[in-house]
């Protein structure tokens, strides 16, 4: 836990250059997740308002079922 | 383990090599294991990039020059070069199942390629004592003498390199991974953009569609990483979580190895990287993202899209507030920047890793660790007011049963 305090230091220099710098952003989220809750999802478009959200029935390991569909989310977004 | 020791950056190689490999990075975006490892003799390297580009601009189509290649890898018995060289046949040179087929049979569909894939299949298996009738076939097929002998080189040329490859361990190498069979069933059907310049080269970056496993050191660390991909397409840079490795990646990457290039790194302490102990390691956040940084300074990627789940979060953004500029996008997968984002449950594990002031922990809800829970390991671990890495270890090892990655490379 000692470690992750260091992340949460750093949310607001982080959320300033997301506003700063507005990188594309795709979001994929497998909404059972206990532990990394869908309003963590949500939270980024109020920095991020550009991102595409896309839920997942799925939980913290979204890739062990839905590869293929977060690889075609992927192609979609930034494949040139 | 290759039997060469690869520099691991062009700085690396002898001085005589280096402008040389300045020049294969300039055209490939970067400089393939191969490339690296030839260069330890500057000459083999002169040598061989001049012949290979000479005969790039020759008088044969590139079709055919795909084709004889899979013909003498076949004869000489370099299967690993042959996965390579099917996917460069299918995707580059647009040979179908049937022609690639019988191109590693020695023979084409298409009538005139099929006199010269045959008479070079004769020259690698006869080393080059071939017979009037063999001589006549290709000559009656429409080929001129020059023609003729650049087929003779393309045959010295792919024999030296399927050569290369079996000399000199064929793991560590671009495009000598026997996948063959995944290759063929995942059936890749999209075509990427050819490079207009020195074709001889597209051996090595079509090779990249398949997931290599390599190591490089970083700040004196051995850092374990996932490459697949045409490394002049945009880059992907995937960032595992915990408790888990690049190895959560492992199905995601073939995916996307036909449109991006990716990296996908194990942090140090995580997967196949190294894992110090406590005493010589401070395993921070700021430490884990100084040797993904150092892995992405020293591949050379200068713009690049990150991945990030879990752990990859704290790793990425960190290295997108450091040089926001490089980056080119996010895909954010489970993993938080605000506090929104925390759930109740980490909260209650941490309880459970010996902090004794912590309120007494509810059971997780059924069902959520599948038959092992992580909790029965952690309660036993030390403290976790710094992590170990057996504490690491071990919850690694545990967790992964719930998250079903127990299998390794």
């Amino acid at each position: 836990m000692r470690i992750t305090k260091t992340n949460v230091a750093l949310y607001d220099s982080w959320h300033q250059a997301f506003r700063n710098h507005r990188p594309k952003t795709l979001i994929v989220w497998g909404k059972n997740d206990p532990f990394f809750v869908p309003a963590g999802a949500e939270a980024y478009l109020a920095d991020l308002p550009d991102a595409r959200l896309v839920w997942l029935d799925a939980g913290h390991f979204v890739l062990d079922e839905n590869a293929a569909t977060v690889a075609a989310e992927i192609k979609a977004s930034f494949a040139s | 383990m290759t039997r060469l020791q690869i520099p691991a950056t062009i700085a690396d190689a002898p001085e005589a090599s280096r402008s040389q490999l300045e020049a294969v990075a300039k055209q490939l975006g970067r400089t393939p294991n191969i490339f690296r490892a030839i260069a330890l003799s500057p000459q083999a390297l002169a040598c061989y990039l001049a012949l290979s580009g000479a005969l790039g601009k020759g008088s044969l189509p590139a079709a055919t020059r795909e084709r004889i290649a899979l013909a003498v890898a076949e004869v000489n018995g370099c299967s690993d070069c042959l996965s390579a060289q099917t996917y460069f046949g299918r995707n580059l040179a647009r040979l179908d199942d049937a022609e690639i087929t019988a191109n590693r049979k020695g023979a084409s569909n298409d009538p005139k390629a099929d006199a010269a894939v045959r008479f070079a299949a004769v020259v690698a298996t006869h080393r080059g004592h071939v017979t009037d009738q063999d001589f006549a076939a290709v000559k009656l097929a429409g080929y001129t003498d020059a023609e003729i002998i650049e087929i003779v080189q393309h045959v010295a040329l792919n024999s030296w390199t399927n050569f290369f490859n079996e000399v000199f361990h064929r793991d560590r190498l671009p495009g000598c991974r026997s996948q063959q069979g995944r290759l063929t069933r995942r059936g890749v059907t999209t075509s990427p953009a050819l490079p207009t310049h020195q074709p001889s080269l597209h051996h090595f970056i079509g090779a990249f569609a398949l997931t290599l496993y390599k190591f490089a050191t970083v700040h004196d660390r051995k850092v374990f990483y996932r490459e697949a991909g045409d490394p002049t397409r945009p880059t992907l840079v995937l960032l595992h979580g915990f408790p888990t490795s690049s190895f959560m990646f492992r199905d995601l990457i073939p995916l996307l190895a036909d449109r991006f290039h990716v990296i996908a790194p194990d942090y140090i302490g995580f997967g196949h990287s190294d894992a110090p102990s406590v005493a010589e390691f401070d395993y921070s956040f700021e430490n884990l993202t100084a040797h993904v940084a150092g892995l992405i300074e020293q591949l050379e990627l200068s713009s690049y899209i990150l991945y990030m789940q879990d752990y990859g979060g704290p790793v990425g953004f960190r290295l997108f507030t450091r040089n926001p500029k490089a980056v080119a996008g996010f895909v954010i997968q489970n993993t938080n920047a605000y506090m929104a984002g925390v759930g109740e449950m980490p909260a209650q594990i941490s309880c459970r890793c010996g902090r004794s002031a912590m309120p007494p922990a509810k059971p997780p809800p059924a069902g959520f660790f599948p038959q092992t829970r992580p909790s029965t390991s952690i309660r036993s671990a030390p403290a976790m007011s710094k992590p170990s890495v057996p504490t690491i270890g071990r919850t690694i090892r545990r967790c992964s049963t719930v998250a079903a990655t127990v299998k390794r490379i």
